[in-house]
């Protein structure tokens, strides 16, 4: 069952589209939700938790559709907000167990949830100092513990290594993990595709509210061809750039004429590319090459060729 | 270091009602200002009145001779109640309780903690509302009806309720009103701004202000007393007229029921847009 679905669904600010028509289907475990900022991922989760209303299309979190029905939605979400939160004057074990109450835990089970989960997160003694005083690590230690508490099915985590050193990063991804292999799904939301490397099952990549992206991360870890960064000396200039085009290759150019230039695993014809075709097309097209470096099309060279491609659409 | 496993653990115990939830909202803000020493002095301070009234009581009691300059009915009751609210204890204790209660959770972003769990925006707003109402109750409904005790102990006879049977409803009723309307009142500039002071001074400003601003207005037409129901401060007084069935003593105690009924309808239209808006910013 998934734990997510999204049909169609538009959410606007003002006149402003923050997702458009975006379909989605997201199962257990870990999933990344990736994109740049401004892509539509707080809103997303938002839209989720049931805070935003959508303009159209509809949302089912847990299979519970997200509209009409925020109470039950929000009993079996965990959700780690992106911006600081804490209760004044309150420790974090009383920020935690006031979390679980609302969260629907007696007081009794609130408060033995808060001590559990606050261990779990590492927060051991500093449990009983008042938030504000915590740095931001520790910050972002309570407010998993604040997700947490109810014991949800699924929590949404909007970038929760922000402001991590790599130390505190590396601690909170690894409770990331810890809490998925326990049965809980997560939506890790953030712009960094380490993070998502690190922890995650799959993987969606948002851009200007579209999906860019879907993908269990091993299938796309797989070996999906080479990038090739060349310079040219040229009797007649994008001569070069226009043969490669007119072979259907997707090459960018920056101010500086440098070519990037992305070959599939194979060819039009299924043959396997070669460098050595480069060579030949710049030869028909009266060009030389000076410079060449090949390098393997990554994960995050997938991730940016969407984004572009999207921009190119656009 | 407990001896169990730190591990994360899965949870499948009973879950609350909404009620309980609220309650727990509620809770924690009492706790934090029955620790505060101040809020506790507040409070005392705002018993001096009740400590004077008990007094005349006694002293009407047992020197009949003064009972002329004092009589013990229930107008003595309003006419307390009422003083609440000019003396200010009424607005102090609203203040104090209510002018930071949403401002600070804006402020922390604790807002988020409370409207991502399954409670309604509702729920969160009476949770805020118990504390600031229970403050103010303390100072308006508990005074009064210690009021009556020490006047029925004093008494030989239970004239005074024979003479006003409903007095114990009226003084209760009064008071719940006017500690509503002060609660939903203060809630909705709180949740204008974030900074508690920043609320409490616009509290102030609208109540007393509301006051002086009507009083200059109308002087300017050429009238001796500006109505009592365009006052925030005067129109819950004059309403005690209606709750005590003197319907002549007052300016015009229905519509300053009337004109109360109002702001607390806008005021919880603001709190339900600030709210929403909360949720969004979130």
């Amino acid at each position: 069952m998934p734990v997510l679905t999204v049909t169609d669904l538009t959410v606007h600010y003002g006149a402003r589209a923050a997702i458009s028509t975006l379909d989605l289907e997201v199962a257990t475990g870990i999933t990344g939700l990736l994109g740049p900022n401004g892509a539509g991922k707080s809103t997303l989760l938002k839209t989720l938790l049931g805070f935003i209303e959508p303009s159209s299309g509809s949302a089912r979190v847990l299979d519970v559709p997200v509209k009409g029905h925020p109470h039950e939605l929000r009993s079996r979400l965990g959700y780690f907000p992106e911006r600081s939160v804490l209760v004044p004057e309150l420790t974090a074990v009383e920020t935690v167990g006031l979390a679980g109450e609302i969260g629907g835990l007696s007081r009794t089970d609130a408060l033995s949830r808060a001590h559990e989960v606050l261990w779990f997160t590492g927060l051991g003694e500093a449990r009983y100092r008042k938030v504000e005083e915590f740095s931001t690590g520790m910050l972002q230690r309570t407010k998993l513990a604040i997700a947490l508490v109810h014991d949800p099915e699924l929590v949404l985590l909007d970038e929760p290594t922000s402001g991590l050193d790599p130390v505190g990063r590396r601690q909170m991804l690894e409770l990331v993990k810890e809490v998925g292999e326990r049965g809980i799904s997560v939506l890790l939301s953030t712009h960094l595709l380490h993070d998502v490397e690190q922890v995650c099952d799959s993987v969606v990549l948002l851009d200007k509210g579209k999906l860019a992206l879907q993908g269990q991360l091993d299938a796309l870890r797989k070996h999906h061809g080479w990038v090739y960064e060349i310079r040219v000396r040229e009797e007649e200039p994008g001569a070069f750039a226009r043969a490669l085009t007119s072979r259907g290759l997707a090459i960018e150019e920056d101010l500086d004429g440098l070519l990037k230039v992305t070959l599939e695993s194979t060819d039009e014809n299924g043959s396997p590319w070669a460098a050595r075709s480069l060579f030949e097309i710049a030869r028909a097209s009266g060009a030389e090459i000076r410079h060449l470096r090949r390098f393997e099309k990554n994960l995050e060279e997938q991730f940016l060729s969407a984004v572009r491609s999207g921009e190119g659409a656009s | 270091m407990p001896l169990h496993d730190l591990s994360y653990q899965r949870f499948d115990g009973a879950r609350t009602s909404r009620a309980e939830r609220i309650v727990a909202i509620a809770r924690t803000t009492i706790t934090q200002l029955v620790k505060r020493r101040a809020f506790l002095m507040l409070l005392s301070i705002c018993w001096i009145p009740v400590i004077v009234r008990a007094v005349l009581i006694y002293v009407s009691r047992q020197f009949p001779q003064v009972a002329v300059a004092m009589t013990v009915d229930a107008q003595l009751w309003r006419q307390f109640l009422e003083q609440q609210i000019i003396l200010l204890p009424v607005l102090l204790i609203a203040l104090y309780t209510g002018a930071s209660a949403i401002a600070s959770d804006f402020a922390s972003g604790a807002i988020v903690i409370y409207l991502s769990k399954p409670i309604s925006r509702l729920d969160y707003c009476i949770g805020k509302a118990l504390p600031v109402m229970s403050a103010l109750l303390v100072v308006t409904l508990v005074p009064a009806f210690a009021l009556l005790i020490v006047q029925l102990s004093l008494a030989e006879d239970f004239a005074l309720l024979k003479e006003s049977p409903f007095l114990p409803v009226s003084v209760l009723l009064y008071s719940l009103w006017i500690c509503l309307f002060f609660t939903i009142v203060v809630l909705a500039v709180s949740s204008l701004t974030r900074s508690g002071r920043v609320a409490g001074a616009g509290f102030f400003a609208l109540v007393l202000g509301s006051k002086m601003v009507f009083f200059v207005a109308l002087t300017q037409l050429r009238l001796n007393d500006p109505p009592a129901f365009l006052s925030l401060m005067d129109a819950p007084a004059d309403a005690g007229y209606l709750f005590f069935g003197n319907l002549a003593g007052g300016d015009a105690p229905a519509l300053s029921m009337a004109s109360m009924a109002t702001v607390m309808a806008l005021a919880i239209l603001v709190l339900r847009r600030r709210l929403t808006a909360a949720e969004v910013a979130s």
